[in-house]
C-alpha cells in the first residue's frame, strides 16, 4: 500500500491512497479510455494509468482534482496506445435508443459529424458531453483557459449542427 | 451568441443568463438552434462505453513492486543510444589512432611476429631470434641458453657445438691445451701493431685451461652477441674475469668476451659455433630496401615512422613529394637488427610491393679482430699500471707514463673501433621508397574489396578493445576519485526519490 503524506508538503492536500483511488475513479478513468482507445484496449490503459499514476504520486501537488489529475495521465496514456496502435483517436459507440421527446440523430451521421471536427474541438466535446467534466475541469486537463473551453465547445456545436442539420448546404457550399 | 451553449449548459451568471432568454424570445432562428443543440447534446450523452473490466487485476498490479514504466523503457533505450553512439566515436577514435601512428597492439603483434618469422628463417633469422631473447633479458643471462634452449656455456658432451656440420672439439673442449702448446708462435701475431711494441701479458684463466674456461670459448661467440656495454667495463672486469670464469654459475659478461677476445687471439677458438641450425656470434651488418605502391603518402610516411619508433629503431632521413598528379617519398630508417625481418614484412604489407631486397655483410671477422686488440691493449694498460706502482725511481716512471699513454690512446682506438662495429651490427639500414598509384592495395588487403573490409573491421575491433581496455583501466585506477561522488549522487537521488 503506497501512501504519499501531502500533508507534511501542502497542508490543503490529503494522503493519497492509490488504492483508494483505483476503487473511486477507476470506472471513469476506465470509459474516458474506452471512448479513446475502443473498449478492448481500455482495460489495460486505464490500468497503466493508475501504475503511472502510482509511479507518480509524489509529483502530485493537489493543485487539482486527483480525477482531474488522473485524467490528464490517461489522455496520454491513450494517446500513446493509439500511437503504437498506429491508430487514430477511436470515436465513441452510441447507444440506439429514443429518448423521451423522441428520435435522436442517427449515431452514424453523429460519428460522421465527430469525425469532421478538428481534434481539439473533439476533445473538448468528448469531455464534456460523453465524460461529464466541467469546464473548469477541462480547462485543466487540457492546459487552456476556461474562455477557450466554451469558445471551443460552441464552435465545435455549431460544426456539429451544420454537419448533421445541413449536410446538403454543406456539401453544396464546398462544391461549389 | 457564443454564450449559448454555456446557457444550456449552466455555465452563465444571472446577468448573462437573462440577456441570452432575451434573445431567444425575439428570434425563432436561435430556438431552434438552441433545440439542436440540446439534441446533439443529448445524443452524445448516450455513449456507450461498455462495462469496466480490470479493476481486480489493477488491484493485484498495485501491490506488487513497480515496474519499469514506458517511460523508463524508453530511458533504457535512449542510454543505449547514446551507448552505440559512443562505441561509434570510440571506433573513429581508434581508427585515427590507427591510421595516425600505428596502434601498440600493432607493434606488439609485429614483434611477436618477427619472433615467429625469425625462427624460421634460417640464418638471419636465427640472428634475430637470439637478439630478440637477448633483449628481453639481463645482460648476464644473455649467454646462459640460446634462442632454442640450448645452454650455450655448458654445451652436453654428446653434444658439442659444431660449426658448418663439422665437430668443434678441437676448437673448444678438452684439446684446447694443446692448440694452444702446439702454437706458440701466434702469440706475436696478434700483437697491436708490430713486432717491435711490447705485447701484454697473458696471465688469465686461459693458461689454467679449466673446463670452465674451454667451455665458454667454446661457446664464446655467442656470449659475443652486440652489445654496447661490455667494451666500458672490459678495464672493470679484467680483474673479476679469472674469478667468474672459475666460478661455475658464470653465466657470461664483459670480463667473458674479453676472455673470448684473447682466446679468439690466441687461436685457441673460432669466432662461429653454431648450436643446431641456428648460428650465433655472427655480427651481420644488415641492409634492404623496400619499394611500395600505396594511395596515401602521408599516411604511409606517418605510419612506417610509428612503426619503426615502436621498434626502437628511427628515421635518420625522409624526403615527401605529394604531387597532384602522383608523388613519392624516400625514407631511410634504422632499427634494431632483430627488429629487421618483422619491420622489411610490415612494411611490404602496406602496400603493393613494387621491389624488395636485402642484404647482408659479415664483419664478424673485423669486429673480433679488433676486439682482441683492444683486449691486449687493456691488458697492456693494467701490466703497466701495476708496474707504475711497483716503480722505484722517477725515470722509472716517466718512462712507464710515456708508455701509458701510448698504450691508452691505442686503446681507445680499438675502443671506439670495436663500438663502431657493434653500432653497425647492432641497427639494420633500411631504405623505404613509397610511390602514390590509384590501384594500390592498402594495409597488405587482398585486393577485393570484401576481404579489405573484413580485415579492416577486425583491425579496428582489436583497437577499440585496446581503447576499451584502457579506458576499464582508467576507470579502476580512478576509482577512488570517481567513487565517493558516484555513490554520494545515488544516495541523494535516492532519497530525492
Amino acid at each position: 500500500m503506497m501512501l504519499v503524506d501531502h500533508q507534511q508538503a501542502m497542508p490543503h492536500v490529503e494522503k493519497l491512497d492509490i488504492s483508494q483511488l483505483a476503487k473511486q475513479h477507476y470506472d471513469r478513468v476506465f470509459r474516458f479510455c474506452s471512448t479513446r482507445v475502443g473498449y478492448h484496449h481500455a482495460g489495460d490503459a486505464a490500468q497503466e494509468t493508475f501504475i503511472t499514476a502510482q509511479r507518480n504520486l509524489n509529483k502530485f501537488r493537489g493543485e487539482s482534482q486527483p480525477l482531474t489529475w488522473l485524467i490528464g495521465i490517461a489522455l496520454n496514456e491513450c494517446r500513446r496506445v493509439n500511437r503504437n496502435n498506429q491508430k487514430a483517436e477511436q470515436l465513441p459507440e452510441f447507444r440506439d435508443e429514443t429518448s423521451q421527446e423522441g428520435q435522436l440523430i442517427n449515431r452514424e451521421v453523429l460519428r460522421q459529424a465527430l469525425s469532421k471536427l478538428s481534434e481539439e474541438h473533439r476533445e473538448v466535446v468528448t469531455l464534456h458531453e460523453i465524460d461529464g467534466f466541467t469546464y473548469e475541469e477541462i480547462a485543466q486537463i487540457a492546459g487552456v483557459p476556461v474562455g477557450t473551453v466554451k469558445s471551443r465547445l460552441y464552435h465545435a456545436f455549431t460544426n456539429l449542427r451544420k454537419s448533421i442539420y445541413a449536410p446538403e448546404t454543406t456539401a453544396t457550399k464546398e462544391v461549389n | 451568441m457564443e454564450n449559448l451553449k454555456s446557457y444550456l449548459d449552466g455555465e452563465l451568471d444571472i446577468a448573462q443568463q437573462a440577456e441570452v432568454e432575451t434573445h431567444l424570445r425575439n428570434d425563432e432562428e436561435l430556438q431552434k438552434m438552441v433545440e439542436e443543440f440540446s439534441t446533439i447534446s443529448s445524443t452524445l450523452k448516450t455513449a456507450d462505453s461498455g462495462e469496466p473490466y480490470g479493476l481486480e487485476k489493477l488491484e493485484e498490479k498495485l501491490q506488487e513492486k513497480p515496474k519499469t514504466s514506458i517511460y523508463e523503457r524508453k530511458k533504457i533505450w535512449r542510454l543505449a543510444t547514446y551507448w552505440s553512439a559512443s562505441m561509434a566515436c570510440l571506433a573513429l577514435a581508434a581508427m585515427f589512432v590507427r591510421s595516425g601512428s600505428g596502434s601498440s597492439a600493432d607493434a606488439t603483434a609485429m614483434v611477436e611476429s618477427g619472433g615467429a618469422t625469425a625462427s624460421s628463417k634460417g640464418v638471419q633469422s636465427g640472428v634475430s631470434g637470439g637478439i630478440e631473447q637477448d633483449k628481453s633479458q639481463p645482460p648476464k643471462e644473455e649467454f646462459a641458453k640460446s634462442a632454442d634452449g640450448v645452454d650455450s656455456m655448458n654445451p652436453a658432451p654428446s653434444a658439442p657445438p659444431t660449426e658448418n656440420g663439422k665437430s668443434m672439439a678441437g676448437a673448444g673442449g678438452d684439446s684446447y691445451k694443446g692448440v694452444r702448446a702446439g702454437t706458440p708462435g701466434d702469440e706475436s701475431a696478434s700483437k697491436p701493431d708490430s713486432e717491435s711494441k711490447v705485447m701484454p701479458a697473458q696471465e688469465d684463466a686461459l693458461s689454467n685451461g679449466s673446463p670452465n674456461v674451454r667451455g665458454r670459448i667454446a661457446g664464446a661467440p655467442n656470449s659475443a652477441a652486440p652489445s654496447t656495454q661490455w667494451y666500458d667495463q672490459v678495464k672493470a672486469g679484467k680483474d673479476s674475469a679469472t674469478t667468474d670464469l672459475n666460478n661455475p654459475t658464470f653465466k657470461g659478461g664483459e670480463s667473458g668476451f674479453k676472455t673470448d677476445m684473447r682466446a679468439i687471439r690466441d687461436k685457441t677458438a673460432q669466432p662461429v659455433t653454431t648450436i643446431g641450425d641456428t648460428p650465433h656470434g655472427i655480427y651481420l651488418e644488415r641492409a634492404g630496401q623496400v619499394q611500395v605502391k600505396v594511395d596515401d603518402l602521408m599516411r604511409a610516411v606517418n605510419e612506417a615512422t610509428g612503426m619503426v619508433q615502436s621498434f626502437h629503431g628511427f628515421v635518420t632521413a625522409s624526403d615527401l613529394q605529394n604531387q597532384a598528379d602522383g608523388g613519392s617519398a624516400t625514407m631511410t630508417i634504422r632499427v634494431p637488427t632483430d627488429s629487421f625481418n618483422a619491420t622489411l614484412d610490415k612494411l611490404q604489407a602496406m602496400g603493393e610491393v613494387l621491389s624488395v631486397n636485402s642484404n647482408s655483410q659479415d664483419i664478424t671477422s673485423e669486429t673480433v679482430d679488433q676486439g682482441a686488440r683492444m683486449v691486449s691493449w687493456a691488458d697492456e694498460e693494467d701490466r703497466l699500471v701495476k708496474e707504475l706502482a711497483k716503480a722505484k725511481n722517477n725515470d722509472q716512471r716517466y718512462r712507464i707514463r710515456g708508455e701509458l699513454r701510448t698504450v691508452r690512446a691505442n686503446l681507445e682506438s680499438y675502443r671506439a673501433s670495436v663500438k663502431s662495429l657493434t653500432e653497425r651490427a647492432k641497427y639494420s639500414t633500411i631504405n623505404v621508397s613509397f610511390v602514390r598509384g590509384d590501384k594500390a592495395v592498402k594495409g597488405g588487403g587482398t585486393g577485393n574489396w570484401s576481404g579489405d573490409a573484413l580485415k579492416g573491421a577486425k583491425d579496428n575491433l582489436g583497437s577499440i578493445g585496446q581503447v576499451l581496455g584502457t579506458l576499464g583501466i582508467y576507470f579502476l585506477v580512478f576509482a577512488p576519485i570517481w567513487l565517493p561522488f558516484a555513490i554520494a549522487a545515488y544516495v541523494i537521488k535516492k532519497k530525492n526519490s
